[in-house]
């Protein structure tokens, strides 16, 4: 724990409390009730100052595998290892781990700075210096002025921000937080998207964010774990997710996508029904396969007249002007169906529903992800 | 929890017409049974105008018996919570069949009278009773405990039919207390005597205060079983003022009647207040 004070005249007002940013590490890191499996053997490897976001549907172990890092919960097998210890059995009361809460759990006999001056009186720090502390906490996340509220006289947004600065305040080295979001409308969750990812870096721990929500774990993270029926398809930036998904899990859950059901011939030609690729999957073994398409790269054309990569025949099922673009759904003869988006300045005249075109699209546009 | 908690108060009453009404049978109850003889005790006591208040606040008789009560009310009241407290405790932290169990094992009091079981203490408890003879039996003690007619005779019995009155309250209290406000302390530092102290304890005052309140208050009035199991110094203002009707002093009964009652008041007004500072204080 180092408080520097004396932030040596950066100009800012906040930025006063500063935690050294752990490193986290779970290897192997393995979880059952009963006869179900919750999270098998997950392996993550956070450098310090990393804010990583788990992804995932309801039930797919997110919170599990937080409470397993938090000391909530005892991994069957595997370690975690923050800054190099090995803390796998340590209680959670000596982790020095800042933890935020889906429902905030502010204690409701206590205004907004005993909340906040809670984790540094349990660590010894005399009460004039928690004082300040939170004090500069509850600053930090532009709340000084409810200070002496108790939580029931604070909005869900402000009960937050006390959330917030309680898990920061005694500068851990790494903070958790599950769904801390979750409650709010979409206005404020925005603004508080923005607090949170402001905040955690003034402060500088080391983030292990959940949500099942993709933008919210698109705008904030540096990575994202996404999580499916207990393990880990697929950690990587938020780019590399929607680029190069490696699971059609992944390519399904985070941005729009059309999926293409193919097959993978020897030597790497794609043949799917009504397209094919020419030696686009060259590294990949025969077999039946899936091809991935995001719908800004598919074109719409009234015929297949000039089209230089791959294209299927296809059927307007259903136009959408939203906007910037517009939304086609695509209707193959096999029964598949294509998203497109196109601009509206290349689409002056959208063609109707029911019209027959040709979607095209360029061969290194397509993800071929083996079944 | 989206918005301010205070948002989801109650609708005012008024929101339903004429909703006072639903308290109308009790109002009446408490008129016909309650409000109207206590104004006749009033009216009572002042048969032969204030001397007979005069003498029963100078009566030094008087005066001690209302200290027994009240120090007997409050130790009763201490010893309960003391043992009803670990005990709700436990009952929070266990299963529900134990939870059930135990529940079983504090309401038993309340399905046998009390008289019934102030003999039973009587056959326990006196000097040919089943403890001093095993304990004189077995060669322990030579001669008999006193263990009735004294102030422990009455405690044990006291606290014996008040005990469920004190967990009760206290056991519901803990039920509503919410299971992630425990993790959350740990997960800030606390060590679980530390979480205890600083969330549990105070998270169950509610509880705390509702049981010590009923205690004291129903224990003030208590009759038989001080008669039963104390001595003369562990009479209780119960059982003067049923000798003051017995013997026709209508008057005196009723002035000590109301002494008690404006006592309990002032007595309760005190702690409330005193209770609602130190809780704006921690807050
Ligand atoms: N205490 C428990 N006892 C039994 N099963 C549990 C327990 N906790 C979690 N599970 C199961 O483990 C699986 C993973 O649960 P977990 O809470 O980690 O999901 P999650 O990813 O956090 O989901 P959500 O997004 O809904 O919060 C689920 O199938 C759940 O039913
Ligand atoms: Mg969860």
């Amino acid at each position: 724990m180092t408080t520097t004070t004396t932030n040596a005249g950066n100009g800012t007002t906040s930025g006063q409390l500063h935690a050294k940013g752990a490193e986290l590490r779970l290897q192997g890191v393995r979880k059952s009730f009963g006869d179900s499996v919750a999270v098998h053997g997950v392996d993550l490897d956070l450098r310090p100052g990393e804010f990583l976001t788990m992804l995932g549907p309801s039930g797919s172990g997110k919170t599990t595998t937080l409470n397993m890092i938090a000391g909530f919960l005892e991994p069957d097998s595997g370690v975690v290892t923050l800054s190099g210890k090995d803390i796998t059995h340590t209680p959670p009361h000596k982790r020095d781990i800042g933890m935020v809460f889906q429902n905030y759990a502010l204690f409701p006999h206590l205004s907004a700075l005993k909340n906040v001056m809670f984790p540094l009186q349990m660590r010894g720090v005399d009460k004039k210096s928690a004082r300040r502390r939170a004090e500069l906490a509850l600053e930090m996340v532009e709340l000084s002025h409810l200070a002496k509220r108790l939580p029931k006289q604070l909005s869900g947004g402000q009960q937050q921000r006390v959330a917030l600065a309680r898990a920061f305040v005694f500068e851990p080295g790494l903070l958790l937080m599950d769904e801390p979001l979750g409650a709010l409308d979409k206005r404020l969750r925005e603004t508080m998207q923005v607090e949170i990812m402001r905040v955690c870096r003034e402060v500088g721990s080391t983030v292990v964010y959940v949500t099942h929500d993709q933008d919210e774990a698109l705008t904030m993270s540096d990575r994202i774990a996404v999580y499916n029926h207990g393990y880990v398809e697929q950690l990587d930036t938020a780019e590399g997710l929607y680029e190069r998904p490696t699971t059609t899990f992944v390519a399904g859950f985070i941005g729009d996508s059309s999926m293409l059901s193919c097959q993978v011939r020897p030597g790497g030609d794609v043949v799917g029904s009504g397209w094919h690729t020419a030696a686009s999957a060259r590294d990949m073994e025969p077999g039946k396969a899936t091809l991935v398409l995001r719908p800004e790269s598919v074109t719409v054309r009234a015929d297949g007249t000039g089209v230089g990569g791959c294209s299927v025949q296809a059927t307007v099922s259903d136009v959408f002007y939203l906007g910037s673009h517009v939304k086609y759904l695509l209707r193959t003869e096999a029964g598949e169906t294509v998203q497109a988006h196109v601009p509206r300045s290349e689409a002056p005249t959208p063609f109707a529903r029911g019209a027959s075109v040709v979607a095209a699209w360029k061969p290194e546009a397509g993800i071929v992800l083996a079944e | 929890m989206t918005s301010p908690a205070s948002a989801v108060r109650r609708a005012p009453l008024r929101a339903v017409s004429g909703g006072w009404l639903l308290a109308l049978p009790a109002l009446v109850f408490l008129a016909v049974l309650f409000l109207w003889p206590l104004l006749k005790m009033g009216q009572e006591s002042l048969t032969d105008g204030f001397s007979t208040y005069s003498d029963v606040l100078s009566s030094t008789v008087y005066r001690r018996v209302f200290w027994t009560t009240a120090a007997t009310a409050g130790l009763v009241t201490s010893i309960c919570l003391l043992i009803g407290f670990p005990y709700a405790y436990v009952m929070y932290r266990s299963s529900r069949t134990t939870r059930t169990l135990l529940l079983a094992v504090v309401l038993l009091p309340f399905w046998s009278s009390l008289l019934v079981r102030s003999f039973a203490w009587i056959a326990l408890l006196q000097d040919s009773g089943l403890i001093n003879q095993t304990l004189t039996g077995v060669g322990i003690l030579d001669e008999p405990l006193p263990l009735i007619r004294t102030q422990l005779g009455v405690l044990v019995g006291m606290v014996h039919i008040m005990l469920p009155y004190m967990v009760l309250p206290l056991f519901a209290t803990m039920l509503r207390i919410d299971d992630r406000l425990l993790l959350a302390a740990t997960s800030l530092g606390a060590s679980p005597w530390r979480r205890f102290v600083r969330v549990f304890a105070p998270l169950s005052a509610a509880g705390i205060f509702a049981g010590a309140l009923l205690v004291f208050t129903i224990s003030l009035g208590f009759y038989i079983t001080p008669a039963l199991l104390g001595g003369p110094r562990q009479t209780m203002i119960g059982e003067v003022i049923a000798d003051e009707v017995q013997q026709f002093a209508l008057p005196t009964a009723s002035a000590l009647g109301m002494v008690l009652l404006a006592g309990t008041m002032i007595l309760l007004g005190i702690v409330v207040t005193a209770l609602s500072r130190a809780k704006e204080r921690t807050a």
